[in-house]
């Protein structure tokens, strides 16, 4: 959208050199890499607020896209939560136009599924006084209803099309803060991608939606409901966040997900699923002008609506340890999750040196104490940022305690070394230079491809405000301080201030 | 979804926008894909990689690349377990997996791991089955120290014991699991299928051949295979090219090359006329499974192009001919598709499959050969090789997706000796095919006559008989073979005999003489630890042992609860929440020789067991005769008896260790005490090799009790 005589011409002479440097070997004289790259992404805004980056790429003639919606199951509501998730699942079920054998048709089908899913919650809905006989009917005649509308599905229809268009690594996915949707395509298909994108954002058919329920049910019982560790990090989350949503599972209640019905994953996605609500970034061989027309053709039916509100709940300092304990046949476990700062806090840098020092890899305090010294753990480390960034959130610890050994040993083995780290063994130069390090190498391998770089300007855009931000981010880790990370330690580290998680054998009867 | 009435609720401004929009979104023509024109896709731009190779023969590919600031490598090597010999099938891949992670004397395996953890840098390597490949990656600043690393894995690996025992036990595992998958069931088994049995790329590791595997083995494999003029290097980063390659050089240069040709690739074998069809029987699976298929082409054959057109038209996606048949036409299958056969260093295999209804295995077998069979017989239709040549030549582009994966690229078509533009003629000679050229390139390579057959599932549930096919087939027995462990065989003589059944008889004599005859059975309440790797499991439980091959366990683990019984022939198990399981013939046969060996069955039965008296020995600081029982359903057993009191003092016999691989095992028993006029060990050591592996301590121990049949038998679900 600035098209400045100055970019215009700066955009040239990297193009230039981009080319070059493509041409020749050993040459490696430009003064390009990725410092130049910051220069060659290019942005424009439509009139409805749909902003996109692009960043031409052209050695290879493909592209990578990612669309970046700020939605995530951090903006469910009571009652509907997980409905952000559904949307992973319902990311290539078509449109009007793809994915059906005759909309028209097909959409009285889903208007009477809908209606026969409200019938049948509806006699639900009366609990105890519901008549079983009744219920039976209405089951039969929703799933009657469902196979009715089904006749007039293609199946797989928009991943079909991709495919033989050759499109490479069709996905979407969810989280707590955002939802994102991805591929790869030859790039002289530009305008297909265009066209299916801009419909899908604009006109989804939310077909076979409630056999997708089903699906996500049962994916929630396998993940969560079986797996003792995702029910101990479910109710570690729940514990540590009394107010915030960040305390609700991503998958969302199962009782929630066995009443939802389409009307309330539509009104999701029109108050989410806005124009100014996504960002969609370009990497590869594709020009500017081009992506410009084609954005403006395809682009204009996402609708121009106010940004949702963020969250406005903010979680209150916690002021006593919480601790929650389990019985289960399965290992025991003992997890910790402490209050850290949310992505755009001025000490985030830190609080992610803290997570690393502390708990990730071979090197780090938990693993060489735990593991190594005390030998009271097989398994310890730590992470930032669960479940999300948007939000201040938790660094998480997580130990798998050595056979023998009561997972309360080793949060008291945890505690001494957290002791350490704070007295008599602060963080070294040393650690956070290894930090550092390893920080620029996960960058690295992030944006050395189309699609990753694709991932980080959308995801540096939507989540900073602003995507310049991630040509900021190797020196804003560098700028790091040994004080910085202490700080961090001393303020997050505190027993008022965790949630301890125990999984404990269940003892033999 | 959007319609025109929600879209009133907003702005003015908005509606006036979404006036247009709602146009847009009404306007069925700008939806049209019809309508899309594609311009040509932009020619991939080669970029300009140098080839370089040193005087040893090292052959160097080299792409500097300024865009960022990492560098990043692949490594070739002309070795794989095409080399293994069938004696130690499996050395290859161990060796591949031990070279990485058994490091070298300058950088130990563990510190290496940690240390590029540290950098965030990765060096990977294995043996596959033609050739080596192994990658790296770092931060430009660590190039030089990633590359030494590098060159002392590849020339001085030091095959650490620890690692290489690590190694092996991972494949025990992979061989313990080789049958728990359908697919990898079907493929391997196909695969042996058609090369046969006794060619190396029909080999598997079984627990016997790992186990023959010493570190010599490792060593020996490195020393006949890993040459400079056996190698290729491909480096593409952030460096100057000629300072990288003096580097390589610096580290390279030095080493003394074969100065001879790698080993050939064994040569593929004749397609058998008339093919064959083989039944695998395996029960549990919710599916049945069939497999076709016979030899393919290797890629420089003419046909490479067709043969990748014909499979993906017959199998290659959720439009093909195959899926189509089976699944979406009649519904009989949860996955089917196929392979065109086609590979770079070798012929592939010319294949379809299919996941069926279990009743319907032989059916979708049917439909399968048939569809094979039309494909060679009528043309296909053009809409079909549009389509088909559209997902290849629309995807081909991926695999330029960057200049380092170009130049790799390169250099793996140059090491298996195809010509320079072999990529870049590619995408013309598919382009190119008429349906005609399907055809005919169909009915030479494809021989719907000549294919292996393979069936896997349960036959019971087919709804006909495999006989029904009204052609021999071959059996294929999936047991995994047990590894041999074995008790050295001594020459039994009549007088090595007689003693031994005086022995055994003083021994049941020691331990209650005639009151043996009296117990009807023994229950043991328990509590004991296990140690695997480092680590003691704690457990308790309870055994019931009766007349009649009666028995039951129930055993509390940290993981759940282990409940089995077994009457005579028949057993069920079941582990945690997990639902009750039939017992195979396997675990009845094993839990059969377990009664057999119990000290009960020896005393009680002693008329049925073939003692022989072997020379006595020393166990545990005592000294011990000792008596090898045969008999009874046992074959090779050791027990070893006090010899002043003739108390029983250890049984041993080959088994399996904590983690699966094949020990020799002695139990060793101790604190023996009256019950019910009979003397019972009361603990009992078991030792893995010589290592205590399991402790078990009696807690009460009644003969004769009270036990209801209905302990013994399979509980409801």
């Amino acid at each position: 959208m600035i098209c400045s005589r100055f970019v215009i011409a700066g955009v040239a002479l990297a193009l230039l050199f981009a080319v070059s440097g493509a041409l020749g070997a050993g040459g490696g004289e430009e003064p390009g890499g990725f410092a130049g790259l910051e220069n060659q992404v290019r942005e424009f805004t439509l009139p409805n607020g749909l902003t996109f980056l692009v960043l031409e790429r052209r050695e290879v003639p493909v592209f990578a896209f990612r669309t970046y919606v700020d939605a995530g199951s951090v903006d469910e509501v009571a009652g509907v939560t997980g409905i952000a998730h559904m949307f992973e699942h319902m990311a290539f079920k078509g449109t009007p136009h793809i994915g059906t054998t005759d909309f028209p048709s097909e959409k009285e089908s889903l208007a009477k599924v809908d209606r026969a899913w409200a019938d049948l919650l509806a006699e639900r809905r009366k609990r105890h006084r519901a008549d079983s006989t009744r219920i039976r009917e209405l089951e039969t005649l929703f799933k009657a209803a469902q196979e009715e509308a089904g006749r007039y599905v293609v199946s797989n229809d928009f991943g079909s099309i991709l495919e033989q268009e050759g499109a490479n690594g069709l996905n979407a996915g969810t989280g707590f803060d955002a939802t994102e949707f991805y591929y790869d395509l030859p790039s002289n298909k530009l305008e297909l991608w265009a066209m299916m994108e801009g419909d899908r954002l604009a006109n989804p058919v939310l077909r076979e939606f409630y056999k997708e329920r089903d699906v996500v049910i049962e994916e929630r019982r396998m993940r969560i409901e079986s797996s003792p560790s995702g029910r101990l990090v479910e109710e570690l989350l729940q514990t540590a966040f009394v107010a915030h949503p960040y305390g609700n599972g991503l998958v969302g209640h199962r009782s929630d997900l066995e009443s939802f019905t389409r009307e309330e994953a539509e009104e999701f996605y029109r108050r989410h699923y806005v124009a100014k609500n996504m960002t969609i970034a370009l990497v590869g061989d594709v020009d500017f002008a081009t992506v410009q027309k084609l954005a403006r053709k395809y682009f204009s039916g996402i609708p121009d609506a106010p940004v949702p509100p963020p969250v406005d709940t903010v979680e209150p300092p916690q002021k006593a340890e919480k601790r929650l304990v389990m019985e289960d046949e399965a290992q025991p476990m003992a997890f910790l999750a402490y209050h850290m700062p949310d992505r755009n806090d001025r000490r985030y840098q830190a609080y992610l040196a803290l997570a690393d020092i502390l708990g990730r890899g071979r090197s780090s305090r938990l693993y060489t104490g735990l593991v190594k010294e005390d030998r009271v753990a097989v398994e310890a480390g730590s992470f930032a940022s669960l479940p999300g960034e948007k939000y201040p959130s938790i660094l998480f610890v997580y130990t798998v305690p050595a056979p023998g050994t009561d997972p309360d040993s080793v949060v008291s083995a945890f505690d001494r070394r957290v002791g350490g780290l704070l007295r008599e063994r602060p963080v070294t130069q040393e650690e956070l230079d290894g930090y550092k390090t390893r920080a620029r190498a996960r960058f690295w391998r992030e944006i050395q491809s189309n699609q990753g770089m694709a991932g980080q300007l959308a995801y540096y855009q939507m989540m900073t405000g602003d995507w310049r931000n991630l040509f900021k981010q190797i020196d804003q880790v560098n700028a790091v301080r040994v004080e910085d990370v202490m700080k961090a330690a001393r303020e997050s580290l505190r027993e008022e201030n965790r949630t301890v998680a125990v999984l404990r054998q269940k003892s033999a009867s | 979804m959007l319609n025109q009435g929600r879209c009133l609720v907003w702005t003015v401004a908005g509606i006036a926008l979404l006036a247009t929009v709602a146009s847009a979104a009404g306007d069925a023509s700008l939806w049209d894909r019809g309508k899309l024109d594609y311009p040509p896709l932009r020619e991939v731009r080669l970029p300009q990689v140098d080839r370089h190779v040193l005087p040893n023969g090292l052959v160097i590919y080299i792409l500097a690349d300024r865009d960022f600031p990492v560098v990043q490598g692949r490594i070739l090597v002309r070795a794989g377990s095409m080399l293994d010999s069938e004696e130690k099938a499996g050395l290859a891949s161990i060796a591949g997996t031990v070279l990485r992670t058994g490091g070298s004397a300058k950088f130990p395996g563990d510190d290496l791991d940690k240390r590029l953890e540290a950098i965030g840098a990765s060096v990977e390597f294995e043996l596959g089955m033609t050739e080596g490949s192994g990658s790296f990656w770092c931060l430009e600043e660590n190039t030089s120290e990633v590359l030494t690393i590098l060159a002392d894995l590849l020339r001085r690996p030091s095959f650490a014991e620890e690692k290489l025992d690590l190694a092996k036990a991972e494949m025990h595992r992979a061989v313990a699991s080789r049958n728990d998958e359908p697919m990898d069931i079907i493929f391997r088994e196909g695969g042996r299928l058609v090369w046969g049995p006794r060619h190396p790329y029909g080999f598997r590791p079984e627990h016997e051949t790992i186990n023959r595997l010493q570190r010599q083995d490792l060593v020996e494999f490195h020393q006949r295979h890993f040459f400079p003029d056996r190698i290729y290097l491909t480096l593409w980063g952030d460096f100057e090219t000629q300072e990288i390659l003096t580097q390589i050089t610096a580290l390279f240069g030095d080493w003394s090359p074969a100065g001879t040709a790698a080993p050939p690739r064994p040569a593929a074998p004749a397609i058998v006329p008339g093919g064959g069809l083989a039944f695998a029987q395996k029960t549990g699976m919710t599916n049945a499974w069939v497999f076709v298929g016979h030899l393919g082409i290797q890629a420089d054959n003419e046909d490479f192009a067709a043969m990748n057109v014909l499979g993906e038209i017959l199998g290659g996606s959720f439009a093909s001919r195959l899926f189509n048949e089976i699944r979406t036409k009649r519904g009989l299958a949860y996955a089917a598709g196929g392979n065109p056969g086609t590979d770079f260093p070798r012929p592939g295999i010319f294949s379809g499959y299919a996941g069926t209804r279990t009743d319907s295995a032989l059916v979708v077998l049917g439909l399968i050969r048939r569809e094979i069979g039309r494909i060679t017989e009528e043309p296909v239709t053009e809409a079909e090789l549009k389509k088909a040549k559209d997902t290849i030549l629309n995807s081909y582009v991926f695999r330029f997706a960057s200049k380092g994966q170009i130049a790799a690229r390169m250099a793996y078509l140059d090491f298996n000796g195809y010509p320079a533009d072999f990529t870049a003629t590619y995408p013309e000679k598919v382009r190119k095919l008429t349906v005609q050229d399907l055809r005919a390139a169909a009915r030479r390579n494809i021989h719907p006559d000549d294919l292996q057959m393979l069936v896997l599932g349960n036959e019971k549930e087919f709804a006909q008989p495999l006989s029904s096919l009204g052609r021999p087939y071959q059996l294929i027995d999936l047991t995994i073979p047990e590894p041999a462990v074995e008790i050295e065989t001594v020459e039994a003589t009549p007088a090595s005999l007689e003693e031994g059944r005086k022995l055994l008889a003083a021994a049941a004599k020691a331990t209650g003489g005639a009151a043996w005859s009296s117990v009807k059975s023994i229950s043991t309440d328990f509590h004991g630890g296990w140690k695997v790797a480092d680590q003691e499991i704690i457990f308790t439980g309870r055994t019931v042992r009766a007349l009649q091959g009666r028995a039951y366990v129930n055993q509390k683990l940290p993981f759940g609860e282990l409940v089995m019984a077994v009457t005579d022939s028949v057993g069920w198990r079941k582990i945690a929440s997990s639902p009750i399981l039939d017992l195979t013939p396997q675990e009845i046969a094993q839990l059969r020789e377990e009664a057999a060996r119990d000290l009960w069955s020896l005393f009680a039965k002693k008329e049925s067991y073939q003692a022989q008296a072997l020379d006595p020995e020393e166990l545990e600081g005592k000294a011990c005769d000792v008596l090898r029982i045969k008999g009874g359903g046992l074959s090779q057993t050791l027990l070893f008896l006090d010899r002043s009191t003739k108390m029983p003092v250890a049984l041993r016999y080959p088994g399996k260790s904590s983690t699966g691989e094949p020990a020799m095992v002695t139990e060793v028993f101790s604190d023996f005490r009256p019950v019910g006029g009979v003397k019972i060990p009361h603990t009992t050591r078991t030792l893995h090799d010589g290592q205590l592996a399991i402790t078990r301590t009696a807690d009460q121990v009644v003969i004769n009790a009270d036990i209801p049949p209905v302990l013994f038998e399979r509980p409801r679900p």
